[in-house]
C-alpha cells in the first residue's frame, strides 16, 4: 500500500531505464533525420535530373549558310516586303530551295539533311527584319536538323556525330541560346517548338481560377464561419465542402465537360472553361484554408470589435479577415499551385489540341503547361525528349515563383504587427 | 469553531485559534492576578504581592504576542467580515487585559502600605467586590472564546454592580476617615484599590462590547449603565 | 460606527436589472437579478467562478448575443429604455455600454489606431484635427497619454500588459460611453499595473458608470462603492462595500468573502 515515498531516483533501475529512454530518442531523432535526408535527396535527384535534361533544350544548335541573292536572287516583290503580307511573301519566294542548294554547295551531298526542314523560317526571319540582305551575299545561321542537334548535344547516331565534327571544324555550326522555346507555341518541329503559348493558357487558366475561387471561397469561409447558425445543415455543407477536396480532379473534368462544355455551350479548349474546372477544383482548398484560418484569429479580437460596438459586418472585414489573410493566402496559393500543375480535368474538357498559335483571349482556344508537357512526352520525335525536360524546368520554376508569392505576401502581412 | 465551517486555507485556522488561545492565557492569567492580588492585600502577604508585580511582565510579553500574531493574521491572511473584527477585537482586548493586569499590579503594590492591621471594615467588602470584577473579566472572555453575544450583554449588565460596590465602599470609606483622621493613609489606599476594581468592571464591559461586535457586526445598543459617571459624584 | 464611501446617487439609476434570467440552452445561468447602477458609485461583483457574475455582466450590453441559445428574461434598461427591445440598436447600445475584458486585447494595430477605430466606425468626429483631439483626451482619461504619446504609431501589442488593459480603456472611452463594463481587468496584470487601473476606476467614478467584475476581494473593497455577492446564478447579497466586507447580512456571503467557500 505505502508505495509512495519508497521511489530510489538513483538506483540501477532507474539508471536503465534512463538509459534506454535516452536511446529511444536518440533512435527517434535519427529517424526523423534520416526521413528528410531521404525526401532531400529524392528532391535533388528529381531536379538534378530534370535540369540536367531539361537544361539543353533550352539551347539549339545553329548551322551557317551563306545564300548569294546577287547570284540567284529571290523571286519576290520588295514592296511586299514592307507591309503586312511581308511573311506570305516571302514563303511564296522559293527560300526553301535557295537553302538547300547553298547547304548541298558548301557541306556535300548531305548538306540538305543538315538542316531542319524549318530552317527557312530562320532565313524569312531575318530577311523580313532587314530587306537590304537581298542585295548581296549574306551569311545566316539557322537551325540545324534534329539528328545534328542531338550529336551536338552528345546524342545521336554515328553518322549525325561525323557529320557534326566536319561541320565544328569547318566553324559552320553553333549552339545558342534557345529564345525561341519561350516565345513560341506548339510545333511539330522540335526544333520551332517553344513554351509561350501552354505558359500563357496556364497564366489565363489561372487567372480564371483566381478570380472566381478565390472571393467566392473566402466569402464561403467567413460566411459558415462568422454568421452560419450550427445546425444539420451547415454540418452537411461543411462534410460536403471537406469531401469536395478530396474528390479525383478528373471527375472534376467530367463535371466540366458535362456542365460547362455540353450544357452551357462553352467554346472547347478555352482557358475561360479550364478556369472554371479548376475552379471548382481549388475553391473547397481555399475554404478549408480560410476557415482554418479565420478560426485561429483570436476571439478577444471579435471581442474587442464589438465590445466597442463594430457591426458584425465590420468586425469580419476590419479584423477578422486582415488577421487571416496571411493563412488565407497561403491555402489560397497551394491551391493554385494545385490547380497549375493540374493535367487530367483539362484532357477532359479538349485542351489537349494541338495548338500552334498562342490564345488571345480567354475563349482563345489554348493549352496548359502540364498538358504541354503531357503532350510533347507523347511525341515521337526524338528532339522532344530534352524539350518536355525544358517545360517541366519551367513548370516548376513558374510554381517556386507562385510559392515565392506566396512566403513574400504572407511575411509582409504578417509583419505588419 | 464556533461558527461551524473552517477555512479553506487550515493554517488561518490554526492561527485563529492561536490567537484566541493566547488570549484565554492573558485572560486567565489577569483573572489570577486580580484575585491573588486581592488575597495578599487582605492576609497582607508580602510574598505573594511581590511575585504579582514581577508577573505582571508576563501578561505585558503576551500582549506584545497577541499583536503580532494579529499584525501576521493582517498583513498575511487579509481577513473579512466576522474573522476581521474578532482579529481587530482580538487586538484591542489584548490592550485591554493588559491594563487589567496593571490594575492587579497596582493592587499588589498597595499591600505593603496598608499594614498586617485591619482595623478598616471595608477591607472585608473588597474580596467580593474583586469576585464580581473577576467574574466580569471571566464572562466577558468566555463570551470571547464562544462568540456569545447574549454572554456579552450579560457581562454588561454586572458592570452596574460593581458601580454600586464602589460607591458604598466609597461612602463606608468617607465616612470612615472622617471619624478616624489617623487611618486617612490607609483608607485612601483602599479608596484606590476599590476604584482599580471598579475600573477592571469597566474594562470587562468594554471586552464585552468588542465580543458583542466581533460576534453581531454592530455596536452594543446603548443601554443605561449604573457606574461609570456617578462613581465621581461625591 | 461603519464608514460609508457610497454616494447617496441625486441622479436616477444609469442601468436597471429587474428580475433577469438567462440561459444557456436548457441550463439556467442566472434567476432573478435586480440591481441598479448609478454614476456615482462603482459596482464590484464577486462571487466564485460560474456563479453568474460574468455572464450577468456581458447581459448589460448584450455581449451574450453572440453565444448560440443564450436567452435573456426579465428587463434591463439603459436611462430607463428596454436594451433587449427590438427597437434598441445592439451595436449603439455596445458603444454606450462599452467593455474590458479579462484579456487585455488590443487590436494588433497601432495605439492610435486602437483608439481611433470606435470614433471612426460611429462617425463620431469631423476631420483628422477632432479625432487627434479625441485621441488624446481618450489617453489622457485612461491615464496614457503620457506613456506613449511619443509612439502613436507604434503596434498596441508592443505595450506592456498593463499598458495594454489601459489602452483597452481609452478604446472604450473613445467612443463616449456612459457605462462602462469591466470583466475582471487586472486578473492578467501585476500588482502594480493592478494599482494603476485601480486609480484610473477611481479617476473614471463619477463621469461613467462602471460596473467591475473581480475575483479579488480586496479589490473589490478598494475600488467599489457597492458590492454584489453572486452564487450559483443568484444574487445573494447587495449592498455597500464597507457593509459587505465587515458585516455581511447573508452567511453565504460572509462565507465566501473570509475563505469558507466550499
Amino acid at each position: 500500500m505505502n508505495r509512495l515515498g519508497l521511489t530510489d531516483w538513483n538506483g540501477p533501475v532507474m539508471r536503465r531505464r534512463l538509459a534506454r529512454r535516452y536511446a529511444a530518442e536518440r533512435r527517434f531523432r535519427l529517424l526523423g533525420l534520416g526521413a528528410v535526408l531521404l525526401s532531400a535527396a529524392f528532391l535533388a535527384f528529381l531536379l538534378v535530373s530534370m535540369i540536367g535534361q531539361g537544361a539543353t533544350g533550352f539551347l539549339r544548335t545553329e548551322v551557317r549558310v551563306t545564300l548569294d541573292f546577287k547570284a540567284a536572287p529571290l523571286l519576290i516583290d520588295r514592296a511586299a516586303l514592307a507591309g503586312r503580307g511581308a511573311d506570305l511573301a516571302l514563303a511564296n519566294a522559293g527560300i526553301p530551295a535557295h537553302l538547300n542548294a547553298a547547304a548541298t554547295t558548301a557541306y556535300g551531298g548531305e548538306g540538305a539533311g543538315y538542316l531542319s526542314e524549318n530552317s527557312w523560317l530562320d532565313v524569312r526571319d531575318a530577311v523580313r527584319d532587314d530587306p537590304a540582305l537581298l542585295d548581296g551575299k549574306a551569311s545566316f545561321w539557322v537551325a540545324a536538323a534534329t539528328a545534328i542537334d542531338l550529336a551536338a548535344k552528345g546524342h545521336g547516331t554515328a553518322e549525325a556525330k561525323a557529320a557534326y565534327a566536319k561541320l565544328k571544324q569547318a566553324g559552320a555550326v553553333r549552339k545558342t541560346f534557345n529564345a525561341g522555346f519561350l516565345t513560341r507555341s506548339n510545333s511539330n518541329d522540335p526544333t520551332r517548338a517553344g513554351i509561350w503559348g501552354a505558359f500563357k493558357g496556364s497564366l489565363l487558366t489561372m487567372i480564371v481560377t483566381l478570380l472566381l475561387a478565390f472571393p467566392i471561397g473566402v466569402l464561403s469561409a467567413v460566411y459558415l464561419e462568422e454568421y452560419a447558425p450550427r445546425n444539420r445543415m451547415t454540418d452537411l455543407i461543411e462534410v460536403s465542402i471537406n469531401n469536395l477536396a478530396a474528390v479525383p480532379s478528373i471527375i472534376f473534368g467530367l463535371l466540366g465537360l458535362a456542365v460547362f462544355l455540353n450544357t452551357w455551350q462553352l467554346p472547347r479548349s478555352a482557358a475561360l472553361v479550364g478556369g472554371l474546372t479548376l475552379a471548382l477544383m481549388t475553391m473547397p482548398v481555399i475554404v478549408i484554408a480560410a476557415r482554418n484560418a479565420i478560426k485561429s484569429v483570436p476571439p478577444s479580437i471579435r471581442d474587442a470589435a464589438l465590445g466597442v460596438g463594430a457591426s458584425p459586418v465590420q468586425v469580419v472585414f476590419h479584423h477578422v479577415l486582415p488577421l487571416a489573410l496571411p493563412g488565407i493566402l497561403t491555402g489560397t496559393i497551394i491551391g493554385m499551385a494545385r490547380a497549375l500543375g493540374e493535367t487530367a480535368p483539362l484532357l477532359m474538357i479538349g485542351m489537349r489540341a494541338f495548338i500552334a498559335t498562342p490564345p488571345d483571349g480567354f475563349t482563345d482556344p489554348a493549352t496548359v503547361l502540364p498538358v504541354q508537357i503531357f503532350l510533347w512526352s507523347d511525341e515521337v520525335s526524338r528532339g522532344f525528349v530534352e524539350k518536355t525536360s525544358a517545360a517541366i524546368v519551367v513548370l516548376l520554376a513558374f510554381l517556386l515563383a507562385m510559392n515565392g508569392l506566396a512566403i513574400y505576401l504572407r511575411n509582409r502581412f504578417e509583419r505588419r504587427w | 469553531m464556533a461558527n461551524g465551517t473552517e477555512h479553506t486555507i487550515k493554517a488561518f485556522d490554526d492561527e485563529i485559534v492561536a490567537l484566541r488561545g493566547l488570549i484565554a492565557e492573558m485572560g486567565g492569567r489577569a483573572e489570577a492576578a486580580i484575585e491573588q492580588a486581592m488575597q495578599a492585600l487582605v492576609r497582607h502577604d508580602l510574598e505573594t504581592a511581590r511575585r504579582i508585580v514581577a508577573e505582571d511582565q508576563l501578561i505585558d510579553e503576551i500582549e506584545a504576542k497577541v499583536e503580532r500574531l494579529a499584525v501576521q493574521i493582517i498583513a498575511l491572511r487579509a481577513p473579512l467580515a466576522d474573522d476581521l473584527r474578532e482579529v481587530v477585537a482580538a487586538l484591542k482586548i489584548a490592550g485591554v487585559i493588559e491594563r487589567i493586569g496593571d490594575y492587579a499590579k497596582n493592587i499588589a503594590r498597595r499591600t505593603p502600605l496598608i499594614g498586617g492591621r485591619h482595623t478598616v471594615e471595608a477591607l472585608s467588602v473588597l474580596p467580593s467586590m474583586a469576585t464580581l470584577a473577576v467574574d466580569m473579566v471571566r464572562g466577558a472572555l468566555d463570551a470571547f472564546a464562544a462568540r456569545d453575544w447574549q454572554a456579552a450583554v450579560r457581562v454588561c449588565d454586572d458592570d452596574r454592580r460593581v458601580d454600586d460596590f464602589y460607591n458604598s465602599i466609597f461612602r463606608t470609606l468617607v465616612t470612615f476617615m472622617m471619624e478616624n483622621p489617623a487611618t486617612i493613609g490607609q483608607a485612601a489606599h483602599l479608596l484606590f484599590v476599590a476604584k482599580n476594581l471598579e475600573r477592571v468592571g469597566d474594562h470587562a464591559t468594554n471586552v464585552a462590547e468588542m465580543v458583542y461586535y466581533a460576534a453581531r457586526g454592530t455596536p452594543m445598543p446603548e443601554r443605561e449603565r449604573g457606574g461609570d459617571e456617578d462613581s465621581v459624584e461625591s | 460606527m461603519i464608514e460609508d464611501h457610497s454616494v447617496k446617487s441625486d441622479r436616477p439609476a444609469k442601468m436597471s436589472a429587474r428580475n433577469v434570467n438567462v440561459f444557456y440552452g436548457q441550463k439556467q445561468a442566472i434567476s432573478g437579478v435586480s440591481i441598479d447602477v448609478d454614476m456615482d458609485n462603482v459596482v464590484a461583483f464577486i462571487g466564485p467562478s460560474g456563479c453568474g457574475k460574468s455572464t450577468f455582466l456581458r447581459t448589460l450590453n448584450r455581449m451574450n448575443d453572440t453565444i448560440a441559445g443564450a436567452r435573456v428574461e426579465g428587463q434591463i434598461t439603459l436611462d430607463g429604455t428596454d436594451i433587449y427591445n427590438p427597437d434598441m440598436d445592439v451595436v449603439q447600445l455596445r458603444a454606450r455600454v462599452g467593455m474590458v475584458f479579462q484579456k487585455p486585447n488590443p487590436f494588433p494595430k497601432s495605439i492610435y489606431e486602437n483608439v481611433a477605430y470606435g470614433p471612426r466606425i460611429h462617425g463620431l468626429v469631423d476631420g483628422k484635427a477632432d479625432l487627434d483631439a479625441v485621441v488624446e483626451q481618450s489617453l489622457r482619461r485612461a491615464g496614457l497619454w503620457d506613456e506613449v504619446k511619443d509612439r502613436l504609431h507604434e503596434s498596441g501589442t508592443a505595450l506592456s500588459g498593463g499598458q495594454q488593459q489601459r489602452l483597452c480603456i481609452a478604446r472604450a472611452i473613445a467612443v463616449d460611453p456612459e457605462v462602462i463594463l469591466m470583466d475582471e481587468p487586472c486578473s492578467a496584470l501585476d500588482p502594480i499595473a493592478t494599482a494603476k487601473i485601480e486609480e484610473l476606476i477611481h479617476e473614471l467614478r463619477g463621469r461613467y458608470a462602471i460596473v467591475i467584475v473581480t475575483h479579488n476581494m480586496q479589490q473589490a473593497a478598494r475600488v467599489s462603492q457597492h458590492t454584489a455577492f453572486f452564487h450559483l446564478g443568484q444574487l445573494v447579497e447587495y449592498g455597500v462595500t464597507s457593509e459587505i466586507f465587515t458585516n455581511p447580512r447573508e452567511v453565504r456571503t460572509k462565507d465566501y468573502i473570509t475563505g469558507r467557500y466550499g
